[in-house]
């Protein structure tokens, strides 16, 4: 059935895209990466896991005025983290969008491999109108850490090796009413047939960046607003989101999501961050040991589970080639904490090294709870 | 003064000086200090420019090479496009007046850059924000004064001593520019610090005819004290005249230009 979806996107693009193949003109990018995952501390030991990832960019301009993008990531999983973690394999090969663009290549209870597209879009510009169908990120976020603008597509802060985030399948209209601002509409399609449907206006005002936002987020009404600007030298931003009752997704109840941060930058190159989550429906219990990998559904209302987040992050540039962050994660209710240093070596013009720890400080049953076991990764990644 | 930090001074006077490096094609004029700097300065980027570069960071055991797309109108309006290294590559500056923007294609998303941001190592590199879009400095933040004259590279030139004025926010204490006396570009730079030591060595060559004007396409900042520690800048193509307005740096630019 999904793949008849494809099908479809597929005829609807051929047939739209016009046939100047002689301008054509096609940019190839994207990387291979090699990763180590150890953990420890957990209560039951964990192998090692072996990541080998490779990502594939293709931007197709077929004529002036046209764009097709298509991106693919092939992932191989083996060992500790596919062994220790029950139904590893069938999580990460789950696709949350309309057309299923996973595909699972191998399973073993000791690895899996799979292909995931997380953009197959094509776009059309007619001066200052924008239009883009297909697997693509519809991008409402201003916050570094949190977005609860972000109703098509928010992902998760803790997966730190998927920086490219995921799309989602949707249409979308942009008009740009000046070099600053803009008009957009957007209607995404899940898995399960739910339907989000959004617009959002965005402007320049005195050197803040705001945003406003309304639509229904799977049948539920969803208003937001966003801002990007600046206090004295430090930036400041944030996003709040208000949804409804009812629809069809998984929360019915009424929420209120805000975030909110701000930045310095030392003339050290010292960068410090800080910012907060605030979830109406999130609970000050303890939120019980809900493993920080491999969170593939979050979504703008799941973003924290927990009545309150509190991140603090310092970023140095040691030197050209070196650069150092430590991210944290507190929540203040069931005292429990994360920890993520990170150091990244450029090996040479196109290839880095890198390591960081997920390390998790709390009690049983709290969000970052220690029983999971700390993580630590090592990988090493070229790029093309 | 760490690595880092000599580095990044190195590296603000380095793309001070391209931009400071074009001919006006106008001779023969009695000018004073400051107009020679002003006119190298501003005719140098033309009002409305276009130009590919590349940087090599060089280093006795490494070197790093970025390259660029820059189209700019007066000092106000930028935009920049990163075409190397690949994991960079498609990364977007954008400055408006007083607003800057990043935008990261790989998340489809734009950045406003604060004002403290500036100050942030740009790309990784050892250079920072602020040395893009700061490139008037040396006309707005110092004194300038002929102290002598000296041919340099076969060209007439004039020596001309620069000194911050109080308050200015800027990293040397001194700094001499050799500015040819008939074609406006400079052609050697040294920068002192505070207490009046020499740290970085401008020398600029390579001259060739780069649309309507000559000036010198490849420029060397040396490491006074760091025998080996280099940054070279090369100006590969460039148009002086293009046909932009203010319209042309938006954000629908940034998330689309190639």
């Amino acid at each position: 059935m999904r793949l008849a979806r494809l099908a479809f996107l597929l005829l609807a693009v051929g047939a739209a895209a016009p046939a100047h193949a002689q301008n054509a003109a096609f940019e190839l990018s994207g990387f291979w990466e090699t990763l180590a995952i150890g953990v420890f501390g957990a209560r039951e030991s964990v192998p090692l896991t072996s990541q080998f990832n490779a990502r594939l960019d293709l931007r197709w301009y077929p004529t002036d005025g046209w764009e097709g993008y298509a991106a693919g990531r092939a992932l191989t999983t083996y060992g500790g983290i596919v062994e220790s973690v029950p139904g590893y394999g069938d999580l990460v090969t789950l696709d949350p969008g309309w057309l299923d663009l996973t595909y699972e290549i191998s399973s073993a209870n000791d690895h899996v491999a799979y292909v995931n597209f997380d953009r197959f879009s094509i776009q059309h510009t007619s001066g200052s109108l924008e239009m883009q169908a297909g697997r693509q990120r519809v991008n409402w976020g201003m916050n570094m850490v949190w977005n609860p603008n972000d109703i098509f597509n928010a992902a998760s802060f803790f997966d730190i090796t998927y920086i490219e985030k995921p799309g989602s399948d949707s249409m979308r209209v942009r008009y740009y009413t000046g070099p600053v601002s803009s008009a957009e509409a957007a209607v995404k399609v899940d898995y399960d047939d739910r339907v989000t449907a959004a617009g959002l206006f965005r402007t320049n005002v005195g050197g803040y960046d705001v945003q406003a936002l309304a639509g229904s987020v799977q049948g539920a009404v969803g208003v937001g607003f966003g801002w990007s600007g600046q206090l004295g030298a430090a930036g400041f931003n944030g996003e709040l989101t208000y949804f409804g009752p009812g629809g069809t997704g998984a929360i019915t109840d009424e929420q209120f999501i805000a975030s909110a941060g701000a930045n310095y930058t030392f003339a050290s190159s010292l960068m410090l961050t800080t910012e907060f989550i605030y979830n109406s429906l999130g609970t000050t219990e303890p939120v019980g040991n809900s493993p920080i990998l491999g969170t593939v559904f979050v979504d703008a209302r799941t973003l924290s589970l927990a009545r309150w987040n509190v991140m603090v992050a310092a970023q140095y540039q040691l030197s050209p080639l070196t650069r150092l962050g430590m991210a944290s994660v507190f929540n203040p209710n069931d005292h429990s904490a994360y920890v993520s240093p990170r150091l990244d070596y450029s090996l040479s013009n196109n290839i880095t090294l890198s390591a960081a720890g997920q390390l998790l400080f709390g009690g049983a049953e709290t969000q970052f709870s220690g029983d999971n076991g700390s993580s630590v990764f090592a990988w090493l990644k070229s790029s093309f | 003064m760490s690595l880092a930090r000599s580095a990044r001074k190195g590296l603000i006077a380095l793309i001070l000086a391209a931009f400071a490096t074009a001919s006006s094609g106008i001779a023969g004029q009695d000018l004073d200090a400051r107009e020679l700097v002003r006119r190298a300065n501003d005719l140098a980027r033309g009002l409305n420019s276009y130009s590919t570069a590349s940087m090599q960071i060089v280093r006795p055991d490494w070197t790093r090479e970025m390259a660029m797309k820059s189209w700019s109108l007066g000092t106000d309006y930028y935009l920049i496009l990163i075409t190397a290294p690949a994991r960079d590559k498609g990364q977007v500056f954008l400055k408006r007046e007083n607003d800057m923007w990043n935008w990261v294609p790989r998340v489809q998303r734009s950045v406003k850059i604060p004002p403290s941001m500036m100050n942030q190592s740009w790309m990784g590199s050892d250079f920072t924000n602020n040395d893009l879009v700061r490139v008037d400095s040396l006309v707005i933040d110092y004194t300038q004064e002929i102290v002598g004259q000296e041919t340099v590279e076969g060209h007439d030139t004039y020596q001309i001593e620069l000194m911050p004025l109080p308050e200015a926010p800027v990293v040397w204490g001194r700094v001499v520019l050799w500015i040819a006396k008939t074609e406006y570009f400079m052609l050697r730079a040294e920068y002192y610090d505070e207490d009046g030591e020499l740290i970085n060595r401008l020398t600029a060559s390579d001259v060739k005819l780069m649309d309507d004007r000559e000036i010198p396409t490849r420029m060397v900042m040396e490491d006074a004290k760091k025998p080996g520690h280099q940054t070279i800048m090369v100006t590969e193509t460039a148009d002086f005249h293009i046909d932009v307005d203010e319209a042309f740096f938006s954000q629908q630019r940034m998330r689309t230009v190639r």
